[in-house]
This record gives structure tokens, C-alpha cells and sequence, in this order.
């Protein structure tokens, strides 16, 4: 095996480079949930992963809604997602972390 | 006092001559060099909104400048009643003169190493090059501060440009307790460099063992990134392997210095008397 296919093997199975992050949402619009991105998908993602999930927190924390209620601008299940849309796990716990969580489809 | 006399007496003839074509010529002077500065500044704001760089745009203005001038002086000698050809003839070869002087003295006259726009390190100031003229060069640091540094105090120390590398080596420094899990450490520091969108791909991200002499395993990530990058990844990437090492159960270390001492069969100097 030459190295450039061996350094594909690991890099396709051990840990993979993520090219960029979104913050992803859901929000109420008239009578429907709708979900969202930060950045748009029509920007280019934020490379930090630590400013993407500070921005996660941000957006959550000034649009909480009263559980089990959503007001319409309210920010629910806000999350970080790779530029494949895969959950993040938060860096700061090491677990997969929804903030201002609420089961829509309950 | 009859020469002083004469003297003013020619003056007065020749001012009665050519008096009116010198004061013309004098206010085309004059409204030409405002014009020229005007036209300078406009183009000066023009190129800034155009994606050109800034010592690209100076040079242009520079040229413009020059041969603006040299258009002013052609014609003001022509309104002094001068004939257009000898006029002409002696700009081109005070030109070719000044172009072949610089030719011949450039390699001779010591350079600034960097160039208007480029990131450069000069002593402990970094910040980018505004603005360069013969005495100084103006530095905005990326504090916000814009600082004059002597020229000579430049071509006498040591510059750090970052315009001519790109990319640059980043070290993470973690220190951890002898009993701690090496291999772990290493695997997770190299993973979370290896992930991180900004650090390059090649050269790839490596982790060592730098010492284990100062009473703790000194480990050392490094690898490679965007020069403008380089200060927010190494810190974001010391926030996330502290973090992590957190959640892995790692115990830092810090450094530290152990002293063993021995009373058996020796004088204590702080003994109860």
C-alpha cells in the first residue's frame, strides 16, 4: 500500500476534517415550524467551531420560549451541525447538546 | 548706489516685457500643482474602492503625478515664450537621465523589506505596513494603534514578513503528570488538531514528547495554518484540548520543582534547641 492510499484510509476512518459549521434551528412561521441555518446556506459556513456554538448559545438564550409554548420567534432546538448536517457533539462536554430543547413533534 | 540703480532699472524693463506672461505663468503653476494634489486624492479614493492593492494603486498615482507635472512645466515654459520642441527635448532627457541613475544605483540603496499592505513584525510591534516614506514607515498594529517607526531602527533589526509565508506553524503546549495515559493524550491532542477545518492538511498535524525532565510529560502539538489564522487557532484549539482532557479525566501538570532533603547523619540547621 503506498501512503497516499493509507492516509486516505485514515482520514476517511479515524477522525474526519470538518470543513465548516452551522448553527440549526427551528422556528415558528405563521402556523408551521420551520427549520433554519446560521449562516445561511448561501454564506459560507464559520470555520471556529468555538464561535459557531457561542453563537448557538447566544441565539438561544435571547429567543427562549416557555416550555411547552412557542411564541412565534422563538429559537427551538438549537444546535451546531458540520457541513454535512451531522450533529456536533458541544466541545465543552463532550455530548451532543440541544439548547432551548422542546419536542415539536410530541 | 548707480549699479543698485541700474540694476532695479533693468529689472523694471524686464518686468515690463515679460512681467504678464511671469505672473501667468506663476498662477498656471501655482493652480496646476492644486489641481495635480486634487486629482492625486480623487484617484487616491477610487483605487481604494477597486481591488487593487495599495502599493499597486501608489505606484499608478506616483506615474500619473510624474508625467502630470512634467505636462505642467512643458506648458508653463511655452507660456514663458519658449519653443515647444527644445522644452520637450529637455524633459525626455532629464527622464532617460533620472531612469538611468536608478538603474545603476538601485542595488546600491539599502530597500525596506516589506511593502505597503504586508503583515510584518518589527521588534515586538506587529501590525501592517500603512504607509512608507524616506525618515519612517507607519505601522498600524492590530490594536489599533499606529506607530512610527524610524527607518534606519528598521534596516538595523530583525523583520518578520509575513507577506512572503502564507502559513505558519502553531504549537500546542500541554503538560501532563507522568501517571497519565501518553498515548491517549497524544491520540486526542492530534485528533483535535486533525479536525479543525482551519489546519492544513499537509504538513499533517503531529504530536511529541518534548521532555520529561522538568517533573512532568511536556507534549507538543503542532501543525500548520493560515498566517491571519494562526493566534484564534492555537487558542481555540488549547481551549478544546484543555476541555477535553477535563472529560478524558487527565490531570495537567504544572511545572513544579521537588526538593528532597535528608536529616539522617546531617547538622539540621532548623533543629529544636
Amino acid at each position: 500500500m503506498k501512503s497516499v492510499e493509507a492516509y486516505k484510509i485514515i482520514d476517511e476512518g479515524w477522525t474526519k476534517k470538518r470543513t465548516g459549521f452551522r448553527v440549526r434551528f427551528q422556528k415558528q412561521v405563521g402556523s408551521e415550524i420551520i427549520t433554519d441555518y446560521f449562516p445561511d446556506m448561501d454564506e459560507g459556513p464559520w470555520l471556529s467551531e468555538i464561535a459557531i456554538w457561542r453563537m448557538a448559545w447566544k441565539l438561544a438564550e435571547s429567543r427562549k420560549s416557555d416550555i411547552p409554548d412557542i411564541n412565534a420567534g422563538d429559537l427551538v432546538n438549537v444546535y451546531v451541525v458540520d457541513h454535512e448536517d451531522n450533529p456536533v457533539k458541544y466541545y465543552a462536554t463532550g455530548k451532543f447538546e440541544v439548547f432551548n430543547q422542546i419536542n415539536i413533534e410530541g | 548706489m548707480e549699479g543698485f540703480s541700474a540694476k532695479i532699472a533693468q529689472i523694471e524693463s524686464t518686468m515690463s516685457l515679460y512681467g504678464r506672461e511671469v505672473v501667468i505663468a506663476f498662477a498656471v503653476i501655482v493652480f496646476g500643482l492644486i489641481l495635480i494634489k486634487w486629482i492625486n486624492q480623487g484617484l487616491k479614493r477610487v483605487f481604494s474602492k477597486m481591488p487593487i492593492s495599495a502599493a499597486k494603486g501608489a505606484t499608478v498615482r506616483n506615474v500619473i503625478t510624474v508625467l502630470m507635472s512634467a505636462a505642467l512645466i512643458t506648458f508653463v515654459a511655452i507660456q514663458l515664450g519658449l519653443e515647444p520642441r527644445p522644452v520637450v527635448r529637455f524633459l525626455a532627457i532629464l527622464t532617460l537621465a533620472a531612469i538611468g541613475i536608478l538603474m545603476v544605483f538601485r542595488p546600491l540603496v539599502p530597500t525596506l523589506p516589506f511593502k505597503v499592505g504586508n503583515t510584518v513584525k518589527a521588534g515586538d510591534l506587529l501590525g501592517k505596513v500603512e504607509a512608507t516614506t524616506v525618515l519612517n514607515t507607519r505601522l498600524k498594529t492590530f490594536d489599533g494603534k499606529t506607530v512610527f517607526i524610524p527607518n534606519r531602527k528598521i534596516l538595523n533589526d530583525d523583520i518578520i514578513n509575513y507577506h512572503f509565508t502564507p502559513t505558519r506553524r502553531f504549537a500546542l503546549k500541554v503538560n501532563i503528570k507522568f501517571d497519565q495515559d501518553l498515548m491517549k493524550a497524544k491520540q486526542i491532542i492530534e485528533s483535535i488538531m486533525v479536525e479543525d477545518p482551519r489546519v492544513n492538511k499537509t504538513p499533517r498535524p503531529v504530536v511529541y514528547l518534548m521532555s520529561l525532565e522538568k517533573g512532568f510529560m511536556e507534549l507538543q502539538g503542532r501543525g500548520w495554518t493560515d498566517n491571519v489564522k494562526a493566534f484564534v487557532v492555537t487558542r481555540e484549539l488549547l481551549e478544546k484540548t484543555k476541555l477535553r482532557f477535563d472529560q478524558e479525566g487527565f490531570a495537567l501538570a504544572v511545572p513544579q520543582l521537588q526538593v528532597h532533603y535528608s536529616i539522617e547523619n546531617t547538622e539540621h540547621p532548623f533543629k529544636e534547641i
